[in-house]
């Protein structure tokens, strides 16, 4: 699968990421100053990255849980469509759940 | 305490799959089972007491489109890799239909397989994750693939290593960055207030 190279700006932006956090957060303005020099962007960039830095994963994990339980609080499904296919009946229910005969909907 | 799955079975079975034996995937659809059963189950203990976790439908639909899917399956871990990359869709399907229903008013009549089962909240932030993440990728898609991983997979980090054939170690960096700059992405559109399409 093709995929774009990274552009030099996102490689240089992200160097200085990495860079910055090796030190003191109080010698980061400094280091910032003297990589960036006239590069307000770039320094934007840079700076806006390292305040956002954090270990909080719950942000990227939260939606995706929300979402599939709101999904799976579905109590019956027979009869129901999905995507192309019509779900006919329950076949049997085990440890995991209930599996579902289903068949194509333009089959019927 | 589950029981991990047979690794070397799941390899033969992914590679019979793989080879065009579709029976193979009926031995693997258990795993695909608990594989997105434990993501709808981490977290959130307590806070839903009565809440019933059925993982079924969301599984079932990901098994229809599997049963349909084209793809070249090497390892378990690359056939955990699609699967986020499946339920990612199909989570961005259920919650752009949430929108378009919103949006739609009336006496418009949509068929079952877009009944709204995401709430409005719930559907914003899904849109919102999934298009910041596909600018992630144009920036740089290894970061992208990995948070996809991570946070619609399910997956753990060593798992995610392992099917992007990566250290952990080199894990922890990309996602340093790649979360910092989601973070980023999210808050200043939240602060904007733009609905997503």
């Amino acid at each position: 699968m093709a995929t774009s190279p990274r552009s030099d700006r996102w490689v240089r932006i992200e160097h200085l990421f990495y860079a910055a956090l090796e030190l003191e957060p109080d010698s980061r303005p400094l280091f910032l100053d003297q990589a960036c020099r006239d590069d307000a962007e770039l320094r934007k960039e840079v700076e806006s990255l390292l305040q956002m830095d954090s270990q909080t994963m719950g942000f990227l994990r939260k939606p995706v849980l929300d979402a599939a339980q709101q999904i799976t609080a579905k109590e019956e499904l027979s009869g129901k469509r999905i995507g192309a296919y019509q779900l006919l009946r329950v076949l049997g229910e085990g440890g995991m759940g209930k599996v579902y005969l289903a068949a194509r909907a333009d089959d019927l | 305490m589950e029981t991990p799955p047979d690794r070397q079975l799941v390899t033969r079975l992914l590679k019979e799959w793989g080879g065009g034996n579709k029976a193979a995937l009926d031995e693997l659809m258990p795993i695909v089972y608990q594989q997105l059963h434990k993501l709808a189950s981490i977290c959130l203990v307590g806070e839903r007491p009565n809440h019933t976790l059925r993982a079924t439908d969301l599984l079932h639909e990901a098994y229809l489109r599997l049963v349909d899917a084209d793809v070249d399956w090497q390892d378990r871990v690359h056939f955990f890799a699609v699967s986020a990359r499946l339920l990612r869709r199909i989570l961005v399907d259920h919650a752009r239909a949430q929108h378009r229903q919103k949006r739609g008013g009336g006496v418009e009549t949509i068929s079952l397989d877009e009944s709204v089962m995401i709430g409005p909240q719930t559907a914003s932030e899904i849109v919102a994750l999934d298009e910041a993440l596909q600018r992630l990728a144009a920036h740089d898609r290894r970061k992208s693939e990995i948070i996809e991983l991570l946070s619609f997979g399910g997956l753990t980090y060593d798992e995610t290593a392992a099917a992007l054939e990566i250290s952990p170690a080199t894990v922890d960096r990309e996602l340093r960055m790649a979360k910092a700059w989601l973070r980023r992405e999210l808050t200043r559109e939240s602060a904007e207030g733009s609905a997503p399409a």
